[in-house]
């Protein structure tokens, strides 16, 4: 504890010269070279548009379907990952329109993934751990959401 | 219950009104969804969620792209309590799963009132004097800089009172997870008020936390089955587009005027959410 608390004042001191060579992904200043504020921000913006393109063209297919015009809200439609897949591939558009909002929800994950590589370009192994908690939160989510359901 | 195309578009057109006016108050669409596919539309409660919880991710990670790139958003801070927020998340989630569907109905009105009362009462400082960084705070490198485009110099700060935003932040993943929404006020709330982060930094990282707050839960929602694509698509289309037209139409007016109009139809809302939840149907 004794050496915790004397790194953590020493981390004050000299507060300056480590953010200067460490922290690209704080706020401020940043390598130019290594913006990982620009590529992430382009992840999200990506993600957002790409799965828009696939939700909208999935619900223009459900208007142009026959019968799909009225849908029974009670009816089953997809809602895991196989099943997904397979209606995909029979050309559902319930199962596009359930891709396109799969990529939505996986595009925060996706910029939890990839900070994880920015961290470790910073050799910032607390952040690299940190963010591998988060991710790790993240699927654990998703394997309990499938038990649970 | 059957959905058509003419209630799809309507569903469509409500969202995006939705949309505008959560991008012009500030407090994101998500909040006046489930209100408005329950309420308006006859929808059940646990669609309501799933499909706001997606249009939450949408208009967070649309945003925050910009903010990311403009340098505002402390990205160790989030991540930091993203720990907190997620594991929330996932307890909302399924604490929705096992709450009656009128208990929920409460809740929301109940929540959706205290969020307003941020619109009215500014809460914390724009920039925070004699701040100085917690234990955690220099055990993370939580504290950093941000550059100030109207006072026209970076602005360092640092971080207080960690651990109790740590607290605030589960607290606010569970609300998240529990009612769909990002529950950015107490987002906000954390960094803010308590660990005396500048308005900037707060209201930024917090919305770039919104979007991994809600894919946490998002997923659960959807393997449950509550993410009926027929209600999701034209939400979150709609949110989607309300949100870049409010953004547009922030450039041109002040939002004051408007804040203080939509105080009491956010009171009125919330108020018929608890009546529901009770019973009673206006």
């Amino acid at each position: 504890m004794q050496t915790k608390a004397g790194s953590a004042k020493a981390l004050v001191i000299s507060n300056g010269a480590i953010r200067q060579d460490s922290v690209a992904l704080t706020p401020g200043k940043l390598k130019p070279e290594v913006d990982m504020n620009t590529i992430i921000g382009w992840v999200l913006q990506a993600g957002v548009i790409v799965s828009s393109v696939i939700i909208a063209l999935g619900t223009l297919l459900l208007l142009l379907s026959p019968g799909g015009l009225t849908v029974d809200l009670g009816q089953a439609y997809p809602h895991s990952i196989e099943q997904v897949w397979t209606g995909i591939l029979a050309f559902q558009p319930q199962a596009i329109i359930a891709l396109g909002l799969l990529c939505l929800i996986a595009t925060p994950v996706l910029r939890v993934a990839i900070s994880i590589f920015a961290f470790a370009r910073e050799h910032d192994r607390m952040y690299v751990l940190i963010t591998l908690l988060v991710l790790a939160i993240l699927i654990t989510s998703f394997v309990l959401g499938k038990g649970g359901a | 219950m059957h959905i058509s195309l003419t209630i799809m578009l309507l569903i469509f057109l409500a969202a995006v009104v939705a949309g505008i006016v959560g991008s012009l108050v500030g407090l994101g669409g998500g909040i006046l969804i489930v209100p408005l596919l329950t309420l308006s539309f006859g929808l059940p409660i646990q669609y309501a969620i799933g499909a706001s919880i997606i249009a939450v991710i949408a208009t967070s990670s649309g945003a925050a792209a910009a903010y990311v790139r403009d340098h505002l958003t402390n990205l160790r801070i989030g991540m930091f309590l993203e720990v907190a927020t997620t594991t929330g998340a996932i307890c909302g989630a399924f604490l929705a799963g096992l709450l009656a569907p009128n208990l929920l109905f409460i809740i929301f009105g109940v929540i959706l009132l205290i969020s307003t009362a941020p619109v009215i009462f500014k809460l914390g400082e724009e920039l925070p004097q004699n701040v100085h960084n917690d234990r955690w705070a220099n055990l993370l490198h939580l504290s950093g800089s941000y550059p100030d485009k109207r006072l026209g110099q970076e602005v360092t700060y640092q971080v207080t009172h960690t651990p109790f935003g740590l607290v605030i932040m589960y607290i606010a993943g569970l609300l998240s997870g529990l009612l769909g929404i990002g529950s950015g006020v107490f987002k906000v709330l954390a960094m803010d008020s308590v660990m005396k982060l500048p308005m900037k930094v707060s209201t930024t990282t917090s919305n770039f936390m919104i979007g991994v707050t809600a894919a946490a839960s998002a997923g659960i929602y959807f393997a449950r089955g509550d993410v009926q694509p027929m209600v999701a698509a034209p939400v979150a289309l709609g949110v989607l587009l309300g949100a870049l037209i409010g953004a547009r139409l922030l450039q041109h007016m002040s939002n004051k005027t408007l804040r203080l109009i939509f105080i009491p139809v956010m009171t009125v809302i919330a108020l018929q959410m608890v009546l529901r939840g009770i019973g009673i149907s206006i």
